[in-house]
């Protein structure tokens, strides 16, 4: 994380949204095998938690690819019209 | 035609959520609407295991998590083979949450691709309202690249409320679930009687509330009793200004421990492990270092 977002969470300045994109940015900027030491006290709970962020990409990664699809086959069919 | 292009995407992301569901909360997060739509889109929907559920019943028995207690999600399904699945009215208030939450993350989905995709098409037609001879094969595909790159760059913002979500609720189920365990084991003393405490995650991110209500750095965790974390109630819904010590989620994206019960005769070092000072001394280290 950059320093002045480091002095905005720290001062207590942050908003909800600031915090959860500065663990995101966290977690994005960090390796698989550090990312857990972000989250929780324990490890078993950090495991869940990387399941449930695992599960949540996949779907919505997936949903984003079927949406671009729909949207393609709509563009073919009305070079059909 | 228009009308069949908003349907089909609206099932896309109805689809996918069900998917995010079913994997989060098992089929009995479901109602039957949702699994006649499963078994109609040829979705196995037999996972029965919420994993809510899961955290909740590892901290239930597993409190507090000492150097043996399971590391990941397989070893904490091994664990809790044949122990006692506790039939909690919170549980089930845990599980119904959740649910609600992510039905609001996927109607909002819907509405901000719907209303993306809607918008596009509405401006083409006033253009060709205004011009007949335009090319609207064309038009629609210059849209079509401009609607996939905003949903790609908004991604972050499903993500981010996710992450909230996850964080938040599984906190909940954390807090709830490591309490009722103490409950449990201490039937013969009133909450008053318990002393508890939680730790704080030591990172630079740690909410300036937690770092406050709970203890952080280089202190020990702040000590309450069971009796007025519980009479605290809950956060949801106040100010950070107004936050107090909770036995649940303290705040959104809380990532604080369990409720950690300290047996009489001991006292809590910094990052939480316990010291044994006699229970001679108990009584004015608790005069010197409890909460009110």
């Amino acid at each position: 994380m950059a320093d002045i977002e480091l002095k905005v969470l720290v001062k207590g300045e942050a908003s909800d949204e600031e915090v959860t994109d500065s663990i995101i940015k966290a977690l994005q900027s960090k390796k698989k095998s550090s990312v857990s030491k972000e989250q929780f006290t324990d490890d078993a709970m950090i495991s869940v938690a990387s399941d449930l962020q695992g599960l949540f990409a996949k779907q919505y990664n997936a949903m984003l690819d079927d949406i671009e699809k729909a949207l393609d086959q709509y563009a073919e069919e009305l070079e059909g019209e | 035609m228009n009308k069949e292009l908003l349907d089909k995407i609206k099932k896309i992301v109805d689809g996918r959520y069900r998917y995010i569901m079913l994997g989060t909360l098992g089929n009995k997060g479901l109602s039957e609407a949702d699994k006649k739509v499963l078994t109609a889109a040829g979705i196995d929907y037999k996972n029965k295991e919420s994993l809510i559920s899961l955290v909740y019943h590892h901290n239930y028995h597993t409190n507090p998590a000492d150097p043996r207690a399971p590391k990941n999600l397989a070893a904490i399904r091994r664990n809790l083979k044949g122990k006692k699945i506790k039939n909690s009215a919170i549980l089930s208030t845990l599980n119904d949450s959740f649910k609600e939450l992510t039905e609001k993350m996927r109607k909002d989905t819907e509405t901000r691709v719907v209303g993306l995709v809607r918008e596009s098409l509405r401006k083409i037609e006033m253009e060709k309202l205004a011009d007949s001879s335009i090319n609207v094969k064309e038009l629609f595909k210059e849209s079509v690249s401009t609607i996939k790159q905003t949903l790609r760059d908004t991604s972050a913002s499903g993500t981010r409320d996710w992450q909230r979500v996850v964080l938040t609720e599984m906190s909940n189920a954390i807090g709830y679930g490591s309490t009722e365990q103490i409950l449990d084991d201490n039937v013969d003393k009133a909450p008053q009687e318990i002393v508890v405490y939680r730790v704080t995650v030591n990172d630079n991110i740690t909410d300036p509330t937690c770092r406050k209500l709970y203890g952080h750095g280089g202190v020990p965790p702040k000590l309450y009793r069971l009796s007025t974390m519980l009479g605290n109630g809950s956060n949801y819904g106040k100010k950070a200004a107004e936050y107090s010590a909770v036995v649940g989620s303290p705040h959104p994206n809380s990532r604080t421990s369990q409720i950690i019960e300290l047996k009489p005769g001991f006292a809590v070092k910094t990052g939480g492990s316990v010291t044994y000072i006699g229970l001679d001394k108990w009584q004015d280290y608790l005069n010197k270092n409890i909460i009110k």
